[in-house]
């Protein structure tokens, strides 16, 4: 596109920077015109994020809500795809075994995780119990469809090579697919992992006696606009951290991939 | 032991409501120790017959032979050094070149001993611990042709294994190709596009045509490489000589005969129908 | 041409590939007859796991006399109205915004620190700001749908403008086009595969983020009808309304990917 060449970090980092400062000047203008029960100023905000941070709301401080979310969050996830990854797989260099299971993952597939709530509740009652049950599945799907599209997409060419040179069965199958699926169950992690976050919180919304989720509830009946968005930026902050750790991880998982940017 | 018989062999496709026959019933014999060089068109059958010898894909009717036994399978016996290179983007080079041994079960000292040995034939010291995407084209496909190399295969296949390569590179493969060849004779089955390859390494060069794939000719070198002692000679000198000019342009002629009396029956086909 | 292989010869006696899709039928057979048998029985409590037919009379129930308000019909539409609201301004807002981001490196810039910013916020969490701003209005659900749709939306046209060969811009400028030009015949129909990638990805997460906003704070739609469902205990309501969810997205889905397939292959853009 234009200007390819001037695309360089600095000038990124200042025009951000300036767009950003600008946004500000208008929030704090535009607060002040604004109903303040709609629309809070950034005084309000601050101040929310202090008390949440020292004396805490809605049953614990900004430390305990977020660590509980996340270890639910969490949990959920690592047993999802603990599970999926190998059935993945499994799915993936068995025709046969595929033929089994298929049937029953594409029926699931359809329905939105969110939509498991409410049976989630009446299975196993309001406790975190039903939470990680909805996580679970969730954090299934995704990284179960992606590991299979992996485990099938791999280069034809390099399984001939593996072949050639001797390889089959379990040396294949860890040698080579594995590796050479990992890129997309990687991909299939991430989503998961994402899609784990947004249910949680929206779990947390529907009933919680601690976590984010709860708080956004909490300031959403008190009415406290400052609250609510610093709930929201813990949970996006909180979702960020969690995905630039998998990053993190995926880069360390995968030597061999030529590092982008 | 490591003849390759093709013995009337066809491979037919079945496609959505016909049978496309991609080569037809074709014999080929391949001596042991020989270096057989298959030059065609696109299409010609001619990567589908060195598949076969692999086991990687079998013949509709007829037979593969290697060494007294019919293919049945892929196998370290028979390595392919394939023209994407092929090799594990997870595996260093060491990691790459000793996978065949690992599969064979051979510990880890003596595979270490072994791999060090190529790394260091192959010119690759220095890059052991490198993953395929921080080496060159040629680089990579030197660790493809030590992966092959260090299973002591009976019969090495190539599959345009050096199309991928800059033209310098190119020759400089050539080159070390006929050195390793000198150092330990192979029953070698080599497919390439290019002519000046062909005539260059073989001992004998098959001419096929495509469409349905068959044997046009055979042109043997073996004799005038060895009268003219090719293999200690650098490359620009044999380029030069009278002798691979000559056969170069007889294998040359050849293909485009075949190509010329495809378009011919259809030029004739056509005025015909008028 | 793909190199189809063949089978070697000792193999080629027992083709037991045919049997895959006998052996799905059977699978599933098997699980519904479990079912079926279990509710006969009684092993399974009617209020957890209810048996088939209780489902299908919830369904016919659900259609004809209906639950929470309305019927089933009148649920499904009024959510998909919402879904459509939603998805259509996150579409109209995102892709020309994707499309400028690419096409000039300053937008770029400018947008993304604010991108970065929200995209990590999970659609459900402007619940509360949407009940505040919206009250009980249809505009708190189109918020939630507007902000699952909206990232995959940008980021999806954005990648697109990404995969086109600078080279082929070049050689356009050189034939004397105009950035006008470059934009409607090379920026859009270059990106376009990728604009469709994103406008299903966007249409899944659209649709996923209406029903749990659906769950929590509205007062029809197919969400409200399972969480009452819920609250009365009413297993088999549940389970029907999850199953026309599930049917509504999967058409949503195919409608879109057939829409994306006409259209490349009128297009015959490049491969993304």
């Amino acid at each position: 596109m234009k200007d390819e060449k001037y695309d360089t970090g600095r000038a990124s980092l200042i025009v951000g920077t300036a767009a950003v400062a600008i946004a500000i000047c208008f929030w704090i203008l535009g607060s002040s015109l604004i109903r303040p029960v709609r629309f809070p100023s950034p005084e309000q905000v601050i101040a929310a994020g202090w008390q949440l941070a020292t004396n805490g709301y809605a049953g614990g401080t900004l430390l305990i809500h977020t660590l509980y979310s996340m270890k639910l969050a969490l949990m959920g996830f690592a047993v999802a795809v603990a599970a999926a990854i190998p059935l993945g797989i499994a799915m993936g260099v068995s025709r046969r075994f595929n033929a089994i299971v298929n049937p029953i993952v594409s029926f699931i597939r359809p329905i939105p995780p969110l939509a498991w709530i409410p049976i989630a509740i009446i299975w196993f009652g309001l406790g975190d119990g039903a939470k990680i049950f909805v996580i679970w599945f969730t954090a299934f799907v995704p990284t179960l469809v992606n590991t299979y599209t992996g485990v099938r997409t791999v280069d034809p060419t390099l399984i001939a090579a593996a072949r050639v040179h001797g390889a089959s069965g379990h040396k294949l199958i860890f040698e080579v697919i594995v590796p050479g699926a990992m890129p997309m169950i990687f991909v299939g992690l991430r989503i998961s992992l994402q899609a784990s976050w947004m249910a949680l919180v929206a779990a947390e919304l529907v009933g919680a006696f601690f976590g984010l989720g709860r708080v956004l509830m909490i300031a959403a009946q008190d009415i406290y606009p400052g609250m609510i968005v610093v709930a929201m930026a813990c949970v996006a902050a909180a979702g960020a951290l969690m995905t630039k750790g998998l990053i993190q991880f995926e880069r360390l998982a995968m030597p061999w991939i030529r590092p982008i940017r | 032991m490591s003849e390759i018989l093709f013995e009337n062999v066809t491979r037919r496709f079945q496609l959505k409501n016909r049978t496309f026959e991609a080569l037809e019933p074709i014999t080929l014999k391949v001596a042991e120790g020989e270096f057989v060089a298959v030059v065609g068109p696109s299409g010609c059958g001619k990567t589908t017959l060195l598949r076969m010898a692999a086991g990687l894909d079998f013949p509709t009717s007829g037979a593969v032979i290697v060494g007294n036994r019919e293919v049945t399978g892929p196998g370290p016996d028979r390595t392919i050094v394939f023209q994407q290179f092929a090799l594990l983007p997870w595996k260093t080079v060491t990691g790459n070149i000793g996978f065949g041994l690992k599969c064979r079960g051979v510990p880890a000292a003596a595979r270490a001993e072994m791999v060090a040995h190529y790394v260091k034939v192959m010119g690759l010291s220095g890059h052991e611990d490198s993953y395929p995407y921080q080496l060159s084209g040629g680089m990579q496909q030197r660790v493809a042709i030590a992966r092959s190399f260090i299973l002591e295969p009976k019969l090495l296949l190539m599959d345009e294994p050096f199309g991928a390569l800059d033209a310098q590179t190119r020759i400089e493969m050539q080159e070390e190709l006929i050195r390793l060849m000198s150092v330990r004779r192979r029953t070698v089955l080599f497919v390439t596009h290019s002519v000046e390859e062909a005539v260059y390494l073989a001992d004998r060069v098959v001419v096929m045509a495509g469409r349905p794939g068959r044997i046009r000719d055979i042109v043997s070198v073996a004799d005038i490489r060895r009268a003219e002692s090719w293999d200690s000679r650098p490359i620009e000198d044999i380029l030069e000589m009278d002798s691979f000019v000559r056969l170069r342009t007889k294998v040359w002629r050849m293909l485009r005969g075949a190509a010329l009396s495809k378009a011919e029956g259809r030029s004739r086909e056509l005025s015909i129908a008028s | 041409m793909k190199q189809v292989t063949q089978l070697p010869r000792h193999m080629r006696a027992n083709n037991s590939v045919a049997a895959l899709p006998l052996l799905s039928f059977a699978c599933v057979t098997v699980i519904l007859g479990t079912w079926v048998l279990s509710s006969l029985m009684g092993t399974l409590r009617p209020s957890i796991i209810p048996p088939p037919w209780d489902i299908a009379d919830a369904i016919y129930t659900l259609a004809v006399s209906g639950f929470a308000g309305h019927t089933l019909q009148t649920h499904i539409i009024t959510s998909l109205g919402r879904f459509a609201a939603g998805f259509s301004l996150a579409a109209i807002v995102g892709i020309p915004l994707g499309l400028i981001m690419g096409w000039c490196a300053p937008a770029r810039y400018v947008v993304t620190p604010f991108f970065e910013v929200f995209r990590f916020i999970a659609p459900l969490a402007w619940l509360p700001f949407a009940a505040l701003w919206f009250g009980t209005g249809i505009g708190g659900p189109i918020l939630i749908v507007f902000s699952g749709a909206f990232a995959p939306c940008v980021i999806n046209t954005f990648h697109g403008t990404r995969l086109i060969d600078p080279v082929m811009i070049e050689a356009s400028r050189t034939l004397g086009a105009t950035s006008w030009r470059l934009m409607v015949d090379i920026l859009i129909p270059g990106a376009f595969p990728s604009i469709l990638a994103g406008l299903r990805v966007s249409a899944a997460l659209a649709w996923q983020s209406l029903i749990g906003a659906e769950l929590i704070a509205a007062t029809s739609g197919v969400g409200y009808l399972i969480v009452q469902g819920q609250g009365s205990f009413e297993t088999s309501i549940v389970l029907a309304g999850m199953i026309s969810i599930g049917i509504v997205g999967v058409i949503i889905d195919a409608l879109l990917r057939l829409a994306s397939d006409r259209a490349s292959r009128k297009w015959m853009a490049a491969e993304a």
